[in-house]
């Protein structure tokens, strides 16, 4: 079945004599067929794949010509050149264009990253779901690399890049043209064999495949083409499958075997006829018989083949016809071009221009005239039409005349600009362009090749071998990581490298590996360096390599945080809380970065070798700040926010403006409720008596029973030792009654205040009935204590923000650097340079997402 | 990959034509054939390739089923089956609303596993429609084992054998016979209950193995002819009918498609043929005898004066969606030519046909053929033509369809409706609801959601190319077909009770629609007084692209085929 038809005209070359006949097709439409032809290929899934495709040379002559195969091949072998020439380019082309969209995709990537109101709550979902296990690496692939790669996929890059590599297939169509398709059948019927030999002896059914295979490779060794041949061969398998009938009657497996074998035969048969061609050529010429255009015409009625025979003949003489008339044409366009590349002056040249324009146009306009359209019962398919060709070359030449009429051409290049054609030399080169061009369209070679052309063709595997487009795309992937993978180092620069090894997890080193050696940069000619103190290193990419460059000439930097609970005193707040319901909720971080400078060099390295030594710093760093200073803060007789002898701070918080203040926020409400509702969220700051006290009370008992055991082992005398034993016992005891006294009373006002739901409510909705909670002594102490607390928090930010005056915020700050210094782990590690403090205040989902930040893992 | 070099399984498939009064339009007497039932038999494949045999057992009679009609049956059987399986793939490609309803169900409910997670609320559920997960399944699982016929790589019939099998069916045909002297046993059912029982007694008394599996062959077909005689139609099958089905439907969105049916019409052997059957299988198995899915089946039909007309009927199985989708998808997509098969009524035609054999050429005259083929060609070219315009047609008519479908949804108002609850979601929820936003962005693959109509474009482009193929790409094969012998025969003979006695045959002998058409409109309609009135209308009629003959315009008549046959 022939579904596609690929014609070639043989005509005069039609700007030189001397060159004699070409074979020339529309090169646009060779490959517009040729990818057709390859879908069908994809598709098919069924039978051999037959000759699908027919080469036609439409000859003029009468007498069979044998360089007309050759000639055939000229044009389709440089019609491959140039088609892989294309494809190499335009593939190149997407391919930087889509670097170049990777560039915008990783900025989307890094907008994204950046933009909170995306990144909070993707990675809060993340969170929920993966938990802790993320980080945030993966969070960063995952929520913000994943747009950035489906815009490159979708708008960018891959769209074309696939259609490219898709559509460039079929230029593998062209490897067969002429191809045997003897190695195909050989190929094939052994694997049938080998199928049907397994088989019968899993059936465990003789069957003599080597009388099958005998005859098989009779006709696939045969070279001529016999139709006596074709008979008897045919009648000799025709027995042989007639055998494995009868035998099929009682071994049922052999019903499959036959089945295949003939379908076979039916295949061997026809390719055997056409001569084992991929793609039969055929050439039609004035005086051809049907039969030798279709060699199985004489033997049996095919409409659709004779009818295309009898048109390719038609065709032919159409050819002759259409040659001899226009004959006079062609010798003027000759000589015309001949004085075209002779010429000196533009106004020489236009004319000759134009004459030769003038010819292809009535070449164009006669063929018209003479049938070489349509071939019949071909799907889809026009057949090649001459004008189309003839068309063209009036385009190519029309165009040079008007560039060099008009003394400007428009250039679509990489800078979009109009080239001026005004001097000889440019209209020269105008020419030359010309001439490649039709050079191109005429696929007969290409006289001068530019630089591009030399190399195009090493891109053209891009897409249609996959293990060489991937090998590539690593190869250009890892010299773009390598180029960025360099670093300058000054002399007070140290590089630490951690390299990834199967079966070694990491390894630290400072010394320089085998690729990385430091190179200066010389003057030309001079033994001078440019950069006499810096040097260059160079290190295999990441992940095989990871390096990390410390500079110890410039100070480094490390956070640390203390979270406070923000009040949520405005309306917009509230309204806010009050739709976010248990999202609600806004905190105030006090966030202290501290500059410094490492001490010891070498402990310094050991300690930062992969880049996360301020991380660990962090992480240290939280016990003092968070831990000892704010223990310090918040111990109300040495507390440096508040003076409890201050009568009128006192007076001011406990019933002056500040008691006012916490009463209209709803704060003092929050305090009252908390004596008697227990909420997880409160007890940081909120609590009642007795959970205040008693941890204080046992820390003293347990501690006095330590005394007790010490005392106890001492080398004291027995004597002592019972003294001290007695005045400790009696210590004991009498803490013990406190905190019997305390806890007695505690249920007993609790109680109390619990039972009259109506007087506490009257506390809740009255300020001036909250003196009568003085009465409640436990109670009223923890309500104090709550107070102080919410006041010297909100005296602290105020601090930290600057708004008691930048001394108070310093002295603060110098106290805790002092509390740091004291510490050996890092005054032996570090000197604080410089401490910074701020305030932010955050809501809850900023404050999720620095909790996971500052609780990040470090080890 | 050719298809003779794959490995492949054998495979037998077992078909038995039992004695019955068959009662549906236009079989009506006809008998059954029985098969295994679809289900039953692809569920036995494995992942390799397959040949198929048809094994086609019938009791002995005077008028065996002749080659042709075994052909029409085997072919029958299978293009149901490939029918069906086009129409479920269809389904799930293009059905649902354009879109596969069951992975955008997938996807709503990982979408609804994020929400929980992030904005804990459960009722967003009606936003995504999880219950979409659900659409299409059966089907889907259904599509799973009727997809198989894929992996045929050929198929073919032969005549059973098995002596036992035929004695038994034979057994069955006495049976039959004598229950109709039976005056209890006047009601078809209470006959094949009848066999039914029967045939179990023989197989629980019968203690050979072998003897007792034939006769639960047997059973198997008469239960199946009940069940199929007492259950409900395939139309009845499809369309729901209780409250729970109506429930179930509007929520599943997609049709359920049951599996066709595994009882078929064949003619009925007590019937005297006017002429002998003939019975010539070929000498190697399965060539003659292949049953092929890019197939179209063309009745040789005699006119009163003796002339022939070709009768193409291409297949009008209900469950080929429009227009027998999966011959010209088989044309196309594995580029296979169109396997025309041309039934005659007797041998003498069958040789003036001739066997298209290119190595044996002194067998035949060449001009005859010519003439023949063209002949037969043009017979097709209209049946294409027709085909064509009917593809055409939707796939212009296809936005409209599109956008119906759309519109049909049961969800459709809701769905949006419900959508403008949405910024309420943002402001009491805050940020964290936008994490659905961002993860629909991620998992939501919209370009394959853009391609829908492309993908409806698609598939009936390929049909229409499929029918292009099939324009100049095609194998004729000629079958003797002794029941179209006897219908030329009784045309011919004519007479008083010619009219009825034909259209009876036709019936009996279970031909297509359209060759019962074609049977009215060239030879009946010539007797009838009143048609004569509307002969303008008859003639509009046959100049339609109806499947039609030759049709020579400077003689403004149908030429028939006869000249070139005798």
């Amino acid at each position: 079945m022939i579904n596609h038809i690929i014609e070639y005209f043989k005509i005069p070359h039609p700007l030189d004599k001397d060159k004699g006949s070409i074979a020339i097709s529309d090169p646009g439409k060779l490959s517009e067929k040729c990818f057709r032809a390859l879908l069908d290929d994809k598709k098919s899934s069924g039978p051999a794949d037959l000759p699908r495709i027919l080469r036609v040379l439409i000859s003029p002559e009468e007498k069979a010509n044998p360089e007309d195969l050759d000639l055939v091949k000229r044009f389709e072998r440089n019609a491959e050149i140039q088609d892989s020439h294309f494809w190499g380019i335009s593939k190149l082309r997407i391919f930087l264009k889509f670097t170049a969209a990777c560039g915008v995709g990783y900025f989307i990537y890094w907008t994204i990253f950046n933009f909170l109101w995306f990144w909070v709550p993707a990675t809060v979902v993340l969170e929920n779901i993966l938990g802790d296990i993320v980080t945030k690496i993966f969070q960063g692939v995952v929520i913000a690399f994943v747009p950035g790669l489906s815009f490159i996929k979708n708008f960018i890059g891959a769209k074309r890049w696939v259609r490219a590599n898709f559509r460039s297939q079929y230029t593998k169509i062209y490897a067969q043209f002429g191809k045997s398709s003897r190695q195909y059948f050989v190929r094939e019927v052994k694997k049938c064999l080998k199928n049907i030999e397994t088989m019968a002896q899993e059936e465990k059914v003789y069957i003599e495949v080597g009388a099958i295979k005998n005859i098989l490779e009779e006709i696939l060794s045969k070279h001529e083409v016999s139709f006596d041949f074709a008979q008897d061969w045919s009648r000799r398998f025709e027995k042989l499958l007639e055998d494995l009938s009868q035998r099929a009657k009682k071994e049922v497996f052999l019903e499959g075997v036959v089945i295949k074998l003939d379908k076979l035969r039916n295949d061997l048969i026809l390719h055997y006829l056409e001569g084992f061609q991929m793609i039969p050529l055929k050439v039609a010429r004035v005086n051809s018989s049907q039969e030798e255009i279709f060699s199985l015409l004489g033997q049996n009625f095919d409409l659709p083949s004779s009818l295309l025979a009898e048109g390719f003949r038609e065709k032919a003489k159409n050819l002759r016809d259409f040659l001899d008339e226009t004959s006079l044409i062609g010798e003027r366009i000759y000589s015309g071009f001949d004085s075209l590349k002779k010429a000196k002056e533009k106004k020489e040249r236009i004319r000759l221009l134009e004459s030769i324009e003038e010819g292809f146009e009535n070449l164009r306009n006669m063929v018209g005239n003479f049938h070489f359209g349509d071939n019949p019962y071909i799907v889809h398919e026009r057949g090649e039409n001459l004008s189309d060709f003839y068309d063209k070359l009036y385009h190519l030449f029309g165009e040079a005349k008007l560039d060099i009429l008009e003394g400007e051409k428009a250039v679509k290049g990489i800078l979009v600009r109009r080239l001026k054609i005004r001097n000889e030399r440019q209209q020269r080169r105008r020419i030359q362009e010309l001439k490649l061009k039709v050079e191109r369209l005429l696929c007969q070679g290409i006289s001068t090749k530019k630089v591009y052309e030399k190399i195009s063709h090493l891109f053209s595997f891009f897409g249609r071998d996959f293990k060489r487009s991937f090998v590539f795309s690593g190869v250009v992937l890892f010299t773009f990581a390598s180029l960025l993978s360099s670093k300058v180092l000054g002399p007070d620069g140290v590089l630490t490298s951690t390299y990834l090894r199967w079966g070694v997890k990491e390894t630290a080193t400072q010394k320089v590996p085998i690729f990385s050696r430091g190179v200066k940069a010389y003057r030309f000619g001079e033994g001078l360096p440019i950069f006499p103190k810096k040097e260059l290193f160079w290190q295999l990419p990441i992940p095989l390599v990871y390096t990390h460059k410390i500079d110890f000439t410039q100070p480094q930097k490390f956070t640390s945080y203390m979270i406070f609970a923000a009040p949520t005193d405005t309306l917009y707040k509230r309204g806010l809380n009050l739709l976010a319901g248990a999202y609600g909720g806004y905190y105030q971080t006090v966030e202290i970065s501290f500059d410094f400078l490492p001490k010891n060099r070498e402990a310094w390295v050991g300690y930062d070798y992969d880049g996360k030594g301020t991380k660990r710093l962090r992480r240290d760093i939280a016990s003092i700040v968070d831990g000892e200073w704010r223990e310090d803060l918040f111990d109300f007789e040495k507390s440096p926010l508040i003076d409890l002898e201050d009568e009128e701070e006192m007076e001011e918080i406990f019933s002056g403006s500040y008691f006012k203040r916490l009463w209209n926020e709803g704060r003092m409400k929050e305090i009252i409720k908390s004596q008697i509702f227990r909420s997880p969220v409160m007890t940081y700051q909120y609590g009642t008596y007795s959970e205040m006290i008693s941890p204080g009370i046992d820390l003293i008992l347990r501690s006095l029973e330590r005394e007790k055991i010490k005392v106890r082992d001492s080398v004291l005398i027995k004597e002592e030792k019972e003294v001290k034993l007695a005045k400790i016992e009696e210590f004991k005891s009498q803490v013990e009654m406190i905190k019997k006294d305390a806890l007695e009373r505690v249920k007993e006002e609790y109680g109390a205040l619990r039972k009259s739901p109506q007087e506490f409510k009257k506390y809740l909705s009255d300020p001036e009935s909250i003196f009568e909670l003085r009465g409640f002594e436990t109670v009223w102490s923890v309500i104090q204590r709550t107070m102080l607390y919410q006041y010297s928090t909100e005296k602290l930010i105020k601090t930290i923000r600057g708004e008691l005056g930048e001394e108070k915020k310093q002295e603060l700050l110098q106290m805790l650097v002092e509390r740091i210094q004291e510490n050996p782990y890092f005054s032996s590690l570090i000197e604080i340079r410089d401490v910074e403090a701020k305030v932010i205040f955050m809501d809850s989902h900023g404050y999720r997402s620095l909790l996971s930040k500052i609780t990040e893992e470090v080890i | 990959m050719p298809s003779w070099s794959v490995k492949s399984k054998h495979i037998r498939r077992v078909v038995l034509v039992v004695p019955g009064f068959n009662q549906g339009r236009g079989k009506r007497g006809a008998w059954f054939a029985w098969t295994q039932k679809t289900e039953d038999f692809f569920r036995r494949f494995s992942r390799s390739w397959y040949t198929v045999k048809y094994e086609i057992f019938e009791p002995e009679s005077q008028f065996p089923l002749s080659d042709g009609e075994l052909q029409y049956l085997a072919q029958k059987i299978s293009s149901r089956e490939e029918a069906y399986s086009t129409l479920l793939y269809f389904q799930e490609v293009l059905g649902g609303m354009g879109k596969s309803l069951r992975k955008e169900g997938i996807r709503g409910l990982f979408l609804y596993l994020m929400m929980i997670l992030s904005i804990k609320q459960f009722w967003i559920i009606i936003l995504l429609r999880p219950q979409t997960l659900l659409a299409n399944l059966i089907n889907y699982f259904h599509l799973k084992i009727v997809g198989r016929t894929r992996k045929i790589v050929a198929r073919f019939w032969q005549r059973g054998e098995n002596p036992e099998l035929i004695k038994a069916l034979s057994e069955a045909k006495e049976v039959y016979a004598n229950l109709d002297s039976d005056p209890l046993r006047t009601e078809p059912l209470c006959k094949y209950q009848y066999l039914r029982d029967y045939f179990k007694k023989r197989r629980r008394e019968e203690k050979e193995k072998e003897k007792a599996e034939v006769y639960q062959l047997v059973e198997e077909a008469y239960r199946d002819i009940i069940s199929q005689l007492t259950g409900e139609s395939l139309l009845l099958r499809i369309v729901p009918k209780g409250t729970r089905e109506r429930i179930i439907n509007f929520f599943h969105v997609t049709e359920k498609f049951p599996y066709p049916d595994n009882v078929f019409a064949v003619r009925n052997l007590y019937r005297n043929l006017s002429s002998p059957t003939s019975i010539s299988q070929s000498k190697v198995i399965g060539r003659t005898e292949r049953i092929d899915g890019n197939n179209l089946e063309m009745f040789l039909l005699r006119t009163k004066e003796g002339g022939g007309i070709v009768v193409p009927c291409p297949g009008e199985n209900i469950l080929s969606l429009v227009f027998q989708a999966e011959t010209f998808e088989n044309i196309q997509r594995r580029n296979l030519p169109l396997e025309a098969v041309l039934y005659v009524g007797r041998d003498e035609e069958k040789e003036a046909l001739l066997g298209f054999n290119p190595i044996n050429s002194k067998e035949f005259h060449l001009e005859k053929r010519k003439e023949t083929g063209m002949r037969i060609q043009n017979a097709l070219l209209d049946t294409f033509r027709q085909q064509d315009s009917l593809i055409s047609y939707y796939l212009r008519e296809l936005p409209a369809v599109y956008g119906k479908r759309m519109w049909r949804h049961p969800l459709y108002l809701w769905y949006n409706l419900v959508h403008l609850g949405f910024p309420w979601l943002f402001i009491s929820h805050g940020i964290p609801a936008f994490a659905i936003v961002a993860c629909t962005w991620i998992f939501w693959d919209s370009l394959w959601a853009s391609q829908q109509r492309i993908r409806w474009r698609d598939y009936f482009q390929n049909l229409v190319e499929g029918v292009d193929k099939a324009y100049h790409n095609m194998k004729l094969r000629v079958m003797v077909h002794s029941g179209l012998g006897d219908v030329n025969a009784a045309i011919k003979a004519g007479g008083v009770e010619g009219y009825r006695d034909v259209l009876e045959k036709i019936e009996e002998y279970h031909f297509p629609r359209k060759f019962r058409d074609m049977v009215l409109l060239n030879n009946i309609t010539m007797e009838s007084t009143q048609l004569k009135d509307f002969q303008r209308e008859a003639n509009d009629f046959t100049t339609l692209p109806v499947p039609t003959f030759c049709y020579d315009e400077t003689e403004n008549k149908i030429k028939s085929l006869g000249k070139v046959l005798e």
